[in-house]
């Protein structure tokens, strides 16, 4: 009987989380329009071959009759050089672009962590030393520079791009979480599992990591935006997303020598890239507020 | 030795090495412990009692000196090299409730962590059992056991690190300042609580505190530190009623009491005066020479040596010869 | 009779939270007479640096008084004054010392510096100011003199230290004596020596016995340890859930306390000749719904059914014996009428 009302409770308990971190998160409106912009931006990626007007257009496609129509009911965002409908490369390119957030987020985040984890736990040793000597170095050579050598390097393309954020950019994740270990480590009940023999594991990523979160998924909302930018900026030079591959920066790029007559190639997919970023941003204000702790 | 002995403490010395020299936490420390009885070391700030705690739990290991557990083993050892037996044997409680608790974690979580990490109770369900156990031990509900840290009061908080401390079978627990940071009616709970459990037990207690009426109340046995030594060592009833050491009948006329039956207690030739020096680059001579009203000229050269003035009760001071 | 220093009348204090407004004061009456040392006693939550915030009105910016509220300083309403007026009560009339010294002193300041920024800035605000020019260098010695007065030793080396530099029990030393760089009609302690070692206490509370001695200054002295009240204090009210509960004479009080809370309180306080009584079950109510009625009456085990109803008045026990408790409406005791 005991069980069975604890295993119940268990559940609503994590229910009960989840409803309170989202009570904190929807105070803030701001947060709550990011979400759901997102929310949206999502949908349209996932099903960017059913709802845009025009799917081909993300491919090979040529139609000079229709090249370089301004904004008009049956493309709303006007035709680019090739004939291509704007709008449903620019409902492609989203995907790119998450898709490109999503992988680099996660690899820079987790190998960033893991080694800020290790560093700041294993402080005032030679572990440290390396770690953090090795991202000092990584940092202190600016972001997109790197990215643009690396790239240069390699074949450019999507990949490499995503690569190369990864490698300029995990150091700023080590040293969040270093930080936050080396404060945290000297805690209370840090020593209590400690001297109760929890393994290294144990106490690294069930005791430590679980109050850093916080700092953490906030950076990560920011570095969403920023991700989005510097790939476009990469695919901008050419470094990155190749032809016909309808990448929101080189979209950006390839619409330039439109400016000024010719507008909508060139500002249309910058403001998506401006609008998905914001949404990321707001984002980043709720997240901040939904794990602030009541009062007891 | 004696068999009865759960601790016995030999010159036990933890420094620090810091850039501006060394700090001499504890600096030559030798006491023992009896089976059942809660041995109680009062001291202020800076005085190395919170050390002594660390390095019996083996979170520091002794610079220098033995402590021999249960008369067999020496356990001057990192918590990292103990044996599993002896980590679930001697248990701390913390001073800060606030920081003893992973504030990530549900009550229930951190109940169960050390018994996952002894691997107690195959099931679930076995663990869960003693959580409940251990919970009603310290008079809390099994309503607790999904609330985290930050929803429940300073006072319930400690409740959970003693039923931490429990729920292993420990023999001996080291309470450090366990109450300091909670209210007179909610210390009053958790002090109660903790004299139950160890009638019901037969565990052994050593209580660390700056709170002379409380170590009163609690302690069989007192040892008074200054500046990482002990000064006098005796039984509770004695150690008020006939204070020798200077820094003994100081700190006890410093304590301001809620009675006049309280008042007859406190020594009247000595008041407070001057500061604990720092522990770094200590001094020759007597620990307490900058603040003793009582100086001799031998305090300032030499460092004094234990006396026995009673059966149990010991004092270090130049005033006191055999 | 003399007119009070300080009267607060009718005092309601709520918060503005994510979840309703916490009603944390709720009618508190507090009397003072010049040269008279009273004590707030209660426990963590109760409200009592509330209270004192609201007389120095240094509340958070979420912080609601009613209208009806007054705190009547020399006769004036403190809580309808402008803000010249309250700077200049701040700097010459009332001072506070805080409970943590190290957090309540600047530390990227040398001690010296801001003794001398509170001097300048009090005489800015006194009635003959001499104009100033004439401010300009008799600062430091009137400075070193003030450090002497709080018997730290070697003032001069005080004078150029920064607050790191310093142990606790000087630093509180440095906030009383920023509290009397001139003369004040009211100083207020917050839990002074709470997180000072005993013995540097005990040194404390002799210098501010000392202090106000001399000065016959009002001193109001809040803890929640009933030691240091009985040490310090003339009257002792006792505060529980933002109100009060008791009020009396401290030889009185202790002898002979008479509200639950404070029998509980006082019973609870381990005894130096031996003696630990039960603690009190319970905690403090939640302020956004506080209890209806009595607010101790959840944790009280002389409950009546009126406990919950209505919210006790003040009885009169004897002269300066006061106590809201509705055990006493049956023992004959009249309702306090102030």
């Amino acid at each position: 009987m005991l069980k069975n009302m604890n295993i119940q409770r268990e559940k609503s308990k994590k229910w009960d989380d989840a409803k309170r971190g989202w009570y904190n998160y929807s105070r803030n409106f701001i947060s709550v329009m990011g979400l759901v912009g997102i929310l949206i931006i999502v949908f349209i990626a996932i099903f960017a071959n059913y709802i845009s007007p025009s799917p081909e257009s993300a491919a090979v496609y040529v139609n000079f009759d229709e090249a370089l129509q301004p904004p008009s009911l049956s493309h709303i965002c006007g035709t680019d050089e090739m004939g291509r409908d704007v709008l449903s490369r620019i409902f492609f390119g989203l995907r790119i672009s998450l898709y490109m957030v999503v992988i680099v987020l996660s690899l820079m985040a987790s190998f960033g962590i893991v080694m800020g984890l290790i560093a700041g736990y294993f402080n005032n040793s030679y572990i440290e030393t390396i770690i953090m000597r090795i991202a000092d170095m990584l940092l202190a050579i600016p972001g997109l520079l790197l990215a643009l050598v690396i790239c240069s390097l390699l074949t450019p393309n999507i990949t490499t791009a995503m690569m190369a954020m990864t490698v300029a950019w995990w150091p700023w994740y080590c040293r969040i979480v270093y930080g936050l270990t080396t404060s945290i480590k000297g805690e209370a009940y840090i020593w209590s599992a400690e001297v109760s023999g929890a393994s290294y594991t144990h106490i690294l990523f069930k005791e430590i990591l679980p109050n850093c979160l916080s700092p953490i998924l906030t950076k990560m909302t920011l570095d969403a935006g920023l991700i989005i930018l510097t790939g476009a900026s990469i695919s901008f030079i050419g470094l990155g997303a190749q032809p016909p591959t309808p990448e929101l920066g080189s979209m950006v790029s390839s619409g330039v020598k439109f400016l000024p007559e010719h507008w909508w190639v060139s500002l249309s997919p910058a403001f998506a890239i401006v609008i998905v970023i914001m949404c990321f941003n707001f984002i980043g204000d709720g997240i901040a507020s939904m794990f602030e702790k009541g009062e007891g | 030795m004696k068999t009865d002995d759960v601790l016995t403490v030999d010159c036990l010395k933890k420094y620090f090495i810091i850039p501006q020299g060394t700090v001499k936490a504890v600096n030559g420390i030798s006491f023992f412990v009896k089976r059942g009885e809660t041995f109680g070391i009062v001291g202020e700030s800076g005085s190395g009692k919170s050390t002594v705690a660390y390095v019996l739990s083996g979170i520091y290991r002794a610079t220098e000196g033995n402590i021999i557990y249960k008369g067999k083993y020496d356990i001057n050892k990192n918590f990292k090299k103990r044996s599993s037996k002896l980590k679930r044997d001697i248990q701390i409680v913390f001073q800060n409730p606030g920081s003893s608790l992973n504030p990530s974690k549900r009550i229930k979580e951190i109940l169960e962590n050390p018994l996952k990490c002894h691997n107690i109770g195959k099931k679930k369900n076995d663990r869960e059992e003693k959580i409940v156990e251990v919970l009603e031990m310290v008079g809390l509900s099994t309503g607790y056991m999904y609330k985290y840290p930050w929803m429940i009061g300073g006072g319930e908080k400690q409740l959970v690190a003693i039923a931490r401390a429990l729920i292993l079978d420990p023999s001996l627990i080291l309470l450090d300042e366990p109450t300091s940071s909670l209210d007179v009616s909610v210390q009053a709970k958790v002090i109660n609580c903790l004299i139950q459990i160890q009638k019901k037990f037969n565990l052994t207690y050593i209580f660390i505190t700056h709170d002379l009426s409380l170590m009163r109340n609690v302690a069989s046995r007192i040892a008074i530190m200054y500046l990482g030594k002990i000064c006098e060592v005796a039984q509770s009833s004695e150690f008020f009623d006939n204070p020798l050491h200077p820094y003994t009948r100081m700190l006890i006329s410093s304590v301001m009491v809620v009675s006049e039956e309280e008042e007859k207690l406190k020594p009247k030739d000595i008041t407070s005066i001057g500061e604990i020096p720092s522990p770094i680059n200590v001094p020759l001579g007597c620990g307490f020479y900058s603040r003793c009203p009582k100086i001799i000229e031998i305090c300032k050269r030499e460092d004094p040596s234990f006396v026995e003035i009673k059966k149990g009760h010991i004092v270090r001071c130049h005033l006191f010869k055999k | 009779m003399s007119k009070e220093l300080l009267e607060i009348r009718d005092l309601h204090v709520g918060f503005k939270v994510f979840n309703g407004i916490a009603k944390v004061i709720d009618g508190v009456n507090i009397k003072l007479w010049p040269s008279e040392k009273i004590g707030i006693v209660g426990e963590t939550g109760c409200g009592k640096t509330t209270t004192v915030k609201a007389i120095m009105r240094i509340l958070s910016r979420n912080s609601l008084i009613t209208h009806e509220s007054k705190i009547l300083f020399e006769g004036k309403n403190i809580l309808k004054m402008n803000n010249s007026e309250i700077q200049k009560i701040r700097s010459n009339k009332i001072a506070m010392v805080f409970e943590d010294p190290t957090s309540s002193i600047n530390p990227v300041f040398n001690i010296g510096t801001q003794l001398k920024d509170i001097y300048k800035y009090s005489l800015s605000y006194e009635e003959n100011n001499p104009g100033k020019k004439e401010l300009k260098d008799d600062f430091k010695p009137k400075v070193i003199q003030i450090l002497k007065n709080v018997y730290l030793p070697d003032p001069k080396r005080i004078y150029q230290s920064y607050p790191i530099q310093l142990s606790g029990g000087m630093l509180q030393r440095v906030s009383i004596a920023m509290a009397l760089i001139n003369k004040k009609k009211l100083l207020i302690f917050d839990e002074p020596g709470t997180s000072l070692d005993v013995t540097i206490k005990d040194q404390i509370f002799r210098l501010i016995t000392k202090v106000i001695s001399e000065e016959k200054t009002s001193i109001i002295l809040i803890s929640h340890n009933l030691g240091d009240i009985r040490h310090i204090a003339e009257r002792v009210y006792v505060m529980y859930a933002g109100r009060i509960v008791e009020v009396a004479k401290t030889k009185e009080f202790f002898d002979n306390p008479v509200h639950p809370y404070s029998k509980g309180l006082l019973l609870a306080t381990p005894k130096l000749s031996g003696g630990l009584g039960e603690g009190i079950s319970g905690h403090i109510p939640d302020y956004t719904n506080p209890p209806k009625g009595c607010r101790f009456h959840p944790r009280c085990k002389y409950r009546m059914p009126i406990c919950s109803e209505k919210k006790p008045p003040l009885f009169n026990i004897d002269d300066s014996h006061q106590v809201t408790c509705f055990l006493f409406q049956n023992k004959g005791a009249t309702i306090n009428e102030n």
